[in-house]
């Protein structure tokens, strides 16, 4: 089934404009980016760039203005049916919005049974052998609300690894943590991107972006300014703006 | 130290506001000179010899029919104006919102009389579909609006999670954002059933038989108004109390997991 000639993710020149008080702002400028299949890929750059809106733009969260947009070659952008590329990605959030009303299993359990139609036996099964998998089997009948940070972004990892996904969004993953919870999910995410998974990981994470992606975007004021390898990218800067950027981190 | 201070006002407060209001109480009661008789009340319940309802249990089963209904309906009516407020296009969004102003910021006794009286008799309606069309129409404009304000501020971050996994908008709607507003919508949906109970009050006026047009009725009959609306009152407050008690224990039961 698997074409691997076929890119996981192609963007062709996707412009994407907001309007506030009358004032068009670009989100994104002309962005294209290729991800192939089984890569990992990083963006990078600082808040406000338009690496998150990039992300979201992938499965459709976000309309774009302009542009073309391709996963695993089925064109889409403005159409309403985002939902059949859903089916491809799944998606990891700074703030991992968990379903507050459903414990840890029925949050992995959810999509299985509604939208992959398991029964729910066999919905559950999956969920307690994914929240095994991330660590936390001893919590599935806990809410959301009191789970700590790290375990909640885990149990969001495996309810995004239950829909079986082709390619694997995540939303500056870390973002949200305490400093010492951060390792927990960088060790998780690196297991996953270890089967092979294709990954798109925005993230502020240098040295994990480093250890993960073969392949970095550098995004600014919603353009992608620089790409290339990420370990040639993160260590030989070639544009000023990534160069103060990558100084600004270290400081 | 320096803590008591403003709890004890507190208390002195409410002490002074309590013995005012016993004062009052007394001093109205004992001036009234009325000769208090609340046993004639009993054959307004039940009719010993033809073993039917009295006029109270009438009423009283009429204001549960008419309030019920209309809040069936009136919440039918509120989720759809809610729904169209909040995502419909510019057209329908100005349609409701017309509907909504009319019915928030008129009289419902007005409203009664031009249902029942203009609109009723076009259409060979009774009284009592009258009533109820009102009532449901006047407290699905108060729900629209709650339902709009209950959408807007809901976070978006889980209905984009849930449609992220591959759910349709539907799903997403069913099994998420749908569970997560009627939690927030909760509190505010009971103080309006609890209005409506009180507000059916209102359709005795295009002689639809329930509690209050049968406490006029009774006192008609006996002449004896103060224990009548008293008892009423009572019904009223036992009602709305259950109302309002069974509205916070499902909300608690709902929002157990939110908040543990």
């Amino acid at each position: 089934m698997r074409d691997n000639n076929t890119p996981a993710v192609e963007m062709k020149s996707v412009s994407k404009s907001f309007q506030t008080k009358g004032a068009a702002t670009l989100a994104l400028d002309h962005v294209t980016l290729d991800v192939a299949a089984g890569d990992i890929v990083t963006l990078i750059g600082p808040s406000g760039s338009g690496k998150s809106t990039c992300l979201r733009t992938i499965n459709g969260l976000e309309t774009i203005s302009s542009g073309e947009i391709r996963v695993f070659g089925k064109p889409y952008g403005r159409s309403k049916d985002a939902f059949l590329v859903r089916r491809d990605t799944a998606m990891i959030f700074q703030r991992f919005e968990l379903f507050p009303h459903l414990n840890a299993l029925e949050n992995i359990a959810l999509a299985p049974r509604v939208r992959l139609g398991k029964s729910k036996e066999e919905a559950f099964e999956t969920a307690h052998a994914l929240l095994k998998k991330v660590g936390l089997e001893a919590h599935g009948s806990k809410f959301p609300r009191m789970l700590s940070g790290g375990q909640q972004q885990r149990v969001a990892i495996a309810r995004a690894l239950a829909v079986q996904p082709r390619i694997l969004l995540c939303d500056e993953p870390t973002s949200a943590l305490d400093p010492e919870l951060v390792d927990d999910v960088l060790e998780l995410l690196k297991t996953v991107a270890s089967t092979g998974m294709t990954m798109v990981i925005v993230t502020h994470e240098m040295r994990f972006a480093r250890d993960v992606s073969k392949k970095c975007y550098f995004f600014d004021a919603g353009r992608i300014v620089e790409t290339g390898p990420t370990d040639a990218l993160l260590g030989h800067p070639q544009s000023p703006r990534l160069r103060t950027f990558l100084a600004s981190l270290h400081r | 130290m320096l803590e008591e201070r403003p709890s004890k006002l507190w208390t002195w407060a409410t002490v002074l506001v309590l013995l005012t209001l016993a004062i009052s109480l007394w001093k109205g009661f004992t001036a009234l000179d009325y000769d208090w008789d609340f046993l004639f009340l009993r054959d307004f319940f039940w009719i010993a010899e033809s073993s039917t309802p009295g006029l109270l249990l009438q009423g009283l089963w009429g204001t549960l029919w008419v309030s019920v209904l209309s809040i069936v309906l009136g919440s039918a009516i509120g989720l759809l104006g809610g729904i169209v407020l909040h995502a419909g296009n510019s057209f329908s969004r100005t349609a409701v919102r017309c509907f909504v102003e009319i019915f928030r910021n008129t009289p419902v006794l007005v409203q009664l009389y031009v249902m029942y009286f203009v609109i009723a008799s076009a259409f060979h309606m009774t009284a009592e579909q009258a009533g109820v069309a009102t009532l449901s129409l006047f407290c699905g404009a108060y729900l629209s609006e709650l339902v709009r304000g209950t959408l807007a501020n809901l976070d978006r971050g889980p209905q984009d999670a849930a449609l992220s996994l591959g759910l349709t908008r539907w799903q997403a709607a069913r099994h998420v954002t749908a569970p997560l507003a009627l939690r927030r919508l909760m509190p505010s949906l009971v103080g309006q059933y609890v209005s409506l109970v009180k507000d059916s009050s209102l359709v005795s006026v295009i002689s639809i038989v329930e509690l209050t047009k049968s406490a006029s009725n009774m006192v008609a009959v006996s002449f004896r108004s103060f224990e009548v609306w008293f008892l009423v009152a009572v019904i009223y407050f036992v009602m709305n109390f259950l109302l309002s008690h069974a509205g916070r224990w499902i909300e608690k039961k709902m929002s157990g997991d939110l908040h543990a």
